[in-house]
């Protein structure tokens, strides 16, 4: 009985293979539904979603940050955060149409994780003093927007090893110095190609970050210290305003490294997001340039082209779900000033009108004038391209 | 309580034991198998306009169900291998490899048919490969069944019987894949969840009803786990193979597994002894080379200390003197349960505020210089150094040789011994220091400028800050736990060893060096195993030091040319490497002290 069952059920799948091969003709129409399934879905893979429109689905812009450099990105011990870098992230999440205040979020992001956190999404803009090279923007998957400060790499030296006047004020004399880097940044590169190429016979001690090599620096372990110019004279102002190394008689050297221009960085293939990141700083910089700042520009005289232009269109910037709003500049004028403006709420007193120039800055740490961050007609590099 | 009751609370257990188990299985089977199907659905549509094929994800059917499929069925061998018994067997028989042939034919007219089949990406494709895997196991499970029809039928018979049926119903579904109701061909990872908790449910009751002999029931449990296992295998391959072409370029590049950036000239400098790369000439496999270097020689100095520290420490807990225990308990409390981090953190910072300052010019007789920054110390040659090696190797190498037959440990044998070691080590010192002992040569370049003195390359061995710094915290780490792992051992010894020790009148030096270490040994070695493999992997903090390890290499490496993925499979590779290395060395000896059993 058992053996029929058997032998009946094996006829039977038999069959139905055999009946399966009869029917795998597949009918034209068949094979041009799948091929057009698969165009549909090889297109639909290729246009992945603006991280714009990301972002105002989850209400909340991401921003990678620093927290550690006065100036540029720093949260003093209140939690309060301040400078160019976060005004700059106030300005786009203004512009897009976010409250800067509340629907921000700031995510540290480290010099060696940075480019990882932008790559796997896990921040939508980095603007964390970060270096625009080309290894970056071709290896690391990431595209620069708008330049916000221009820097360079300089050296805070500790003046009882290698004194200022024993030196001629120059970073040619550091023979057989310690000079502390930290990692994961374009400053160790830069650091071993001006040694190598001047001969100077310094050795470089590569550390994990900003904060050891401090300790390093303060225990005389390191004779000297290198980074970003900016995030130098940060460095020395708050040693020597908390006091921590006062037998060590700091010094910059006057020599610039190497140029560092800053900026955001946005993920590859996103250029309406790009786009908006860019803008925004230009029109910070246009502002400036035309003399509207975040007191004025509700008086700004808005039957000159170029000034309604500014303020009352958005140009095309944003997605088709998210065009930016019109009044776009307003939000970003409104929050975080003009590019003057910025700069002197995140390096100077704060006292700065926005109009009358950057000589009539007061009380900066990091003084803009004749440096390449004063504007084109000043004489700096600060420029945005025409708006319209 | 009586009987009866008992075993319906048996019986509510087991069953609600087998639903959730249903639950979880068929949860996991999705989340594993729709994610391969949605895949292999990508990976096998072929969209080609004017000669260039638009889909990134492509492969030719003959790779992708190639490699789908023998990459389950090493898993296979794993979980049913016949072809090694088959063999060694005297006899070799066709019939005892039969059901290994039939997964290779079923595996092979699949690969077949789907090179030369027109199946359809969305379903037929999908279908077709991820049920091959399911339809081997399935051969599995009704191999080892006995309550399956066909019972009279002789067992390569019935194999043979089963392995059509089971494949021709396949084949036929998967050809008709389209006809099929929706139920199975709309929702094919449902239908195969279902497919494989079945046969997960069919195994079970088999294990559980406990028929058939403990070989048959050794089967079943494997080929349980095989059944278990296959939905994740299935979702690595296809996943990993749809990372190496996926659509989105920019995951696309970064699992792009080349490492020609490897030979490009690295862009940053490291302190690498006894192998220096040379910056900006060296490529970044030198460099990564001699971070390799560094790395070994402070696991290996580490270990040796760590192994020093630790036994005289943990033999001092065991002292009978309360305040040596008691300062060994604090020793151990103290660093074992201090996170390796922070206790680098602390070394470093500590090393940097107890030294002097460099530029203070602090020396001992101009013979050694010390500072914040390093240590010099006069350097002899090398010459003398080697003769001193050997001596000493020579030494030992005899004392071996005269205790093959087993220690003389009579006093005066005992007397002689350390007095030829004594005199020996004495005329080794005498090597080393009479001859032309290079002492740090000090020289300063700018007498204006005090940092810029330092002492001449070649004359003196240097030992920089973030090397000592290393090896303190590690060592002093590790030693901790070792000093557990000795105290352990020691204590898990019978009594009765040390009483007999001690009635046979040996000291407590003695009873330490002849009878318990020799004995503690045994349990110690594979404990101390994981230990030195924990110091090789420890030795990635480094960087907290300003120590240029392999991760601190790899992980500026990493920053400046991106390539997570290659980077990241160096490393892994490199410190997989070096803890087998270590583990095959305490391998060695474990079997060399155990071979006497007790």
């Amino acid at each position: 009985m058992r053996r029929m069952l058997a032998m009946t059920m094996m006829m039977l799948m038999t069959t139905a293979a055999l009946a399966g091969c009869a029917g795998s003709d597949l009918t034209d129409e068949d094979v041009d539904a799948a091929r057009e399934e698969g165009r549909l879905a090889g297109i639909a893979e290729a246009t992945p979603v603006s991280t714009l429109d990301t972002i105002h689905d989850r209400g909340m812009m991401k921003c990678g940050v620093k927290d550690s450099q006065w100036g540029m990105g720093f949260a003093d011990a209140d939690g309060v955060r301040s400078g160019l870098d976060i005004e700059y992230c106030r300005a786009v999440a203004a512009a897009i149409g976010l409250n800067p205040d509340t629907q921000i979020e700031y995510i540290l992001a480290s010099a060696g994780d940075r480019f990882e956190k932008l790559a796997s999404g896990e921040i939508d803009v980095l603007i964390r003093t970060t270096t625009w090279t080309t290894s970056r923007d071709v290896g690391l998957n990431a595209d620069f927007a708008g330049m916000n400060f221009f820097d360079g790499q300089g050296i805070l030296i500790r003046g009882d090893a290698y004194p200022q006047d024993a030196m001629d004020n120059t970073a040619h004399n550091l023979e057989n110095a310690k000079v502390c880097v930290g990692t994961g940044t374009t400053t160790e590169g830069n650091i071993a190609d001006w040694n190598t190429v001047n001969s100077v016979g310094m050795e470089i001690v590569p550390v994990a970050d900003a904060a050891e090599a401090t300790a390093e620096l303060v225990s005389g372990s390191c004779d000297a210290f290198t980074g970003d110019m900016s995030a130098m004279v940060a460095k020395k102002y708050t040693l020597e305003a908390a006091g921590d190394c006062s037998d060590c008689d700091l010094w910059i050297a006057p020599e610039l490294l190497s140029k560092e221009p800053l900026g955001a960085a946005v993920r590859d293939m996103d250029s309406d997001w790009k786009d908006v990141v860019t803008w925004v700083w230009f029109g910070m910089v246009t502002a400036e340039e035309m003399g509207i700042d975040s007191e004025n520009y509700m008086d700004a005289d808005m039957t000159n082209p170029s000034v309604d232009r500014l303020l009352n269109q958005n140009l095309g910037l944003g997605t088709d779900a998210n065009p930016l709003p019109a009044t776009w500049m307003q939000s970003v004028l409104s929050t975080s000033g003009n590019y003057g403006e910025a700069w002197d709420n995140s390096f100077c007193d704060g006292t700065y009108d926005g109009t009358s120039g950057s000589a009539a800055m007061e009380g900066c740490v990091l003084s803009r004038v004749g440096t390449a961050n004063a504007l084109v007609s000043e004489g700096g590099l600060q420029f945005a391209p025409p708006m319209r | 309580m009586d009987f009866k009751s008992l075993q319906n609370r048996a019986n509510i257990f087991s069953s609600v034991k087998v639903l959730v188990a249903v639950v979880v299985l068929w949860a996991y089977n999705n989340k594993m198998l729709s994610p391969s199907i949605e895949a292999v659905s990508s990976m096998s549509r072929s969209f080609v306009v004017g000669g260039v094929q638009q889909n990134p994800a492509y492969y030719e059917p003959l790779s992708l169900s190639s490699v789908i499929i023998f990459i389950f069925l090493i898993f296979k061998l794993l979980a049913r291998n016949e072809i090694v018994p088959a063999i060694r067997s005297k006899n070799f028989q066709i019939t005892s490899i039969s059901l290994t042939l039939s997964s290779l034919i079923i595996s092979i007219l699949v690969i077949a048919l789907a090179v030369m089949g027109d199946f359809s990406p969305a379903k037929g494709m999908p279908f077709l490969l991820i049920g091959t895997p399911i339809v081997i196991a399935s051969l599995l499970v009704v191999d080892d069944s006995d309550i399956l029809p066909l019972k009279r039928l002789s067992r390569s018979n019935s194999r043979i019987i089963n392995t059509v049926i089971i494949f021709s119903v396949f084949i036929g579904m998967a050809f008709n894949i389209s006809f099929l109701p929706p139920i199975i061909s709309s929702e094919i990872s449902s239908f195969f969840s279902i497919v494989l908790i079945l046969m997960a449910l069919f195994v079970y009751y088999q294990i559980s009803s406990e028929s058939g002999n403990p070989l048959t029931h050794d089967r079943r449990s494997s080929t349980m786990i095989l059944i278990i296992g296959l939905p994740l295998i299935i979702y690595l391959s296809t996943r990993l193979l749809f990372l190496l072409h996926n659509p989105d370029s920019v995951t696309r590049e970064r699992w792009d597994l080349s490492w020609s950036f490897m030979d490009m000239k690295n862009t940053f400098e490291i302190n690498a002894w006894p192998i220096q790369p040379d910056f900006p000439e060296d490529t970044r496999w030198q460099f990564l080379f001699g971070a390799i270097l560094n790395s070994a020689r402070a696991t290996l100095l580490s270990i040796i200390l760590c192994t020093i520290l630790g036994v005289i420490i943990g033999v001092t807990r065991l002292s009978s003197n309360k305040l040596a225990s008691g300062l060994a308990t604090v020793y151990v409390e103290v660093f074992r349960n201090m996170p390796l981090a922070v206790l680098l953190f602390l070394v470093m910072l500590q090393l940097g505020e107890t030294l002097p300052l460099f530029s203070e010019e602090a020396n001992i007789a101009g013979w050694i210089y010390y500072s914040n920054q390093g240590v010099f110390l006069p350097r002899p040659e090398t010459l003398r150094i080697i003769i001193a090696l050997a001596i000493v190797f020579s030494l030992w190498a005899g004392g071996r040789y005269r205790d093959r037959d087993g220690i003389d440990d009579s006093p005066e044998a005992l007397t002689r011994k350390s007095l030829i070691w004594s005199m020996a080590l004495v005329a080794c010192l005498g090597i080393l220091l009479t001859g032309d002992m290079s002492l740090p040569n000090y020289v300063k370049t700018n007498p204006n400028i005090p940092g810029t003195w330092t002492i001449e390359e070649g004359s003196a061995f240097e030992i920089t800050k973030a090397f000592m710094a290393l090896i303190i915290g590690l060592t002093l780490f590790t030693a901790s736990v070792v000093a557990e792992i000795v105290r352990g051992s020691i204590q898990a010894l019978p009594r009765g060893q040390v009483e007999a020790a001690v009635s046979l009148g040996l000291s407590p030096y003695q009873r330490l060096r002849l009878v318990i270490l020799p004995q503690a040994l045994r349990s110690m070695i594979p404990l101390l195993n994981s230990q030195y493999m924990n110091v090789w992997k420890n030795s990635s903090l480094a960087i907290i030091v300003a120590y240029s390890d392999i991760f601190y290499v790899i992980f500026v490496m990493m920053n400046n040319v991106g390539k997570l993925i290659p980077l990241f499979l160096l490393l892994l590779v490199i410190y997989q490497a070096g803890s087998l290395l270590i583990s095959g060395i305490m391998n060695f000896y474990n079997a060399r002290v155990t071979r006497v059993k007790i």
